[in-house]
């Protein structure tokens, strides 16, 4: 098979990333020789790796795929590659001190992060771990290069997320670079303006970009010396400004997302024991638990099973998942943001820098629980569709009808003119045996609901 | 302490006045730059102030602890 060069990867001159037969590479090239031996030779490499900061990577018998190569790294695998945009506030906030931390730990090696992009960031084993090995270069008495990517790719998106609204870590997406300074500070409060820290590196700093951006005049000498004192100062600055962001307490107060359901604890602990025994006759490899909410079934499923992707529309409850994540160290479940019916796009260069959604997942079986209804009737997806996609996703498929007798449902017809007619179990059949073939269907006692277990039909 | 450090930073950015002079092209990215260097003696000193305070507290609680009478294990077995 002919290696293909990520399509992300041509920015950096460094090197770049291939994939041969489904395994990651990256080339180093030989203009990143020096800082790459130093990253090694000076044991930062390992201090980082040991701490479970930075992707470790074998040295790989891959030949460079140019003649500007030095060697070939194949780093550990990533179970799902997730985007700031689909991140919620803990997580972003979590890579940005990950991103400050590494800072921090590189100035000790003589060293220093040429970039602070979120993109370099991923989440891998329940929590989030520095990906890009080649962004280390030699720590000269210069300020941080860094410093104007950190500010646009972390501390804009969280302020934004914590003092305007929640979901505004979506700019990130069609800001390919970070959400730049001046749209930021536009639409912060201005009393953000009395905390010292966000004065100077949002308001002060977006003014001053401004000031020079098209002016050839400056009155600071460019090539004045920036020591490590100074230098460790400002990442102490950044890490005590993105300490402070928090969301209110009414944001995080959250209510109990399964007391609003029309069944009761019996009927949820046997949908709870269907689940368990549907999946283990499945014995699936990756699950993807779509709407996953909190994750209460997202973790029974990883208790049982290998590695789970799980999402959701909702920021708070992918929030709440990812703090239980990390309490409780589950490292086979990755969870993230995203609304079904309008998946991430691939965006930048060609469409291709930063993939669309469906191909960074790859899963044999979906877990639609309590989903359908709102595919259905909040958004008038026709079932044929539904499964469609579904189909073009896994394999496998684990899904609960919710009947229109169902509250829940009735909840969603309160506001709506029923136009619904074809919303009914047989039609729902009908639809997915299109695509599927229903292998096994249960009914959850206590409830009118139905819990089915489907196998896409062209790979019988 | 921090909260010092911060509004020493401010006041330092604000004393500044900006005497333009002919340089190079300036795009964005040199106003990041230059923010840093404004602000790099007062982030700097603030940070030095900082470790030189902590290591302060810990040498304090250090010589405190050794000011207290210790507390033998033959006490701690008479007091149960």
């Amino acid at each position: 098979m002919i290696p293909s060069n990520h399509p992300a990867s041509f920015r950096d001159p460094s090197g770049f990333i291939f994939s041969e037969n489904g395994t990651i590479y990256r080339q180093i090239n030989h203009s990143y020789q020096h800082e790459f031996d130093m990253l090694i030779n000076s044991g930062l490499y390992d201090r980082l790796v040991s701490e479970k900061l930075l992707i470790p990577h074998q040295d790989s018998t891959h030949a460079p795929l140019n003649d500007q190569g030095y060697k070939v790294i194949e780093p550990n695998k990533i179970l799902c590659i997730t985007y700031p945009y689909e991140w919620s506030f803990q997580m972003l906030k979590d890579a940005a001190m990950l991103t400050l931390k590494i800072q921090q730990i590189a100035l000790e090696y003589n060293m220093s992060l040429k970039d602070a992009s979120s993109y370099n960031v991923q989440f891998h084993q329940g929590k989030p771990i520095f990906i890009d090995t080649l962004s280390f270069e030699e720590y000269t008495e210069k300020p941080w290069v860094a410093y104007k990517q950190f500010c646009q790719h972390f501390l804009a998106p969280l302020a934004l997320m914590a003092k305007v609204d929640l979901s505004l870590n979506k700019m990130l997406e069609f800001n390919l670079d970070g959400i730049p300074l001046q749209t930021a500070v536009a639409i912060l409060p201005k009393t953000f303006t009395l905390r010292p820290s966000y004065l100077i590196h949002l308001f002060i700093h977006a003014y001053i970009q401004r000031l020079y951006s098209d002016s050839k005049k400056s009155s600071v000498d460019l090539n004045k010396a920036f020591s490590l004192t100074q230098m460790k100062g400002l990442i102490d600055s950044l890490t005590n400004a993105t300490v402070k962001i928090s969301l209110p307490n009414t944001q995080t107060e959250w209510g109990d997302y399964y007391a609003n359901t029309n069944y009761g604890d019996d009927s949820f602990e046997e949908k709870k024991k269907i689940l368990v025994q549907l999946l283990t006759s499945i014995e699936p490899g990756c699950v993807w638990d779509i709407g996953g909410n909190t994750g209460v079934f997202s973790l029974l499923a990883a208790e049982h099973h290998s590695l789970v992707l799980s999402s959701d529309i909702d920021p708070l409850a992918i929030d709440r998942m990812y703090s239980y994540i990390q309490k409780q160290h589950v490292q086979n479940v990755a969870c993230f943001i995203s609304d079904i019916t309008n998946p991430s796009p691939g965006i930048g260069w060609m469409n291709k820098e930063r993939s669309p959604l469906y191909e960074r997942v790859s899963v044999d079986t979906i877990l639609a629980l309590a989903l359908i209804h709102h595919l259905a009737i909040s958004n008038n997806l026709p079932f044929d569709q539904i499964a469609y996609q579904f189909s073009l996703i896994a394999p496998q498929l684990i899904i609960e009808f919710v009947p229109k007798e169902d509250t829940q449902v009735q909840r969603l017809l309160t506001t709506r003119k029923d136009i619904f007619n074809q919303y009914s179990q047989e039609s729902f059949e009908e639809s997915f045996g299109k695509f599927y073939t229903i292998s096994q269907s249960v009914a959850i006692p206590g409830t009118v609901r139905t819990l089915y277990k489907m196998v896409r039909r062209n790979l019988e | 302490m921090r909260r010092v450090t911060d509004i020493f930073l401010v006041l330092f950015f604000l004393s500044i006045t900006f005497t333009p002079h002919a340089h190079a092209y300036l795009d964005p990215g040199t106003g990041s730059y230059l923010i840093q260097l404004l602000i790099g003696g007062a982030v700097g000193g603030g940070f030095l102030i900082k470790t030189y305070w902590a290591a302060l507290k810990e040498r304090w609680s250090k010589l405190w602890k050794k000011k207290q009478p210790t507390q033998t294990s033959s006490d701690n077995h008479d007091s149960k």
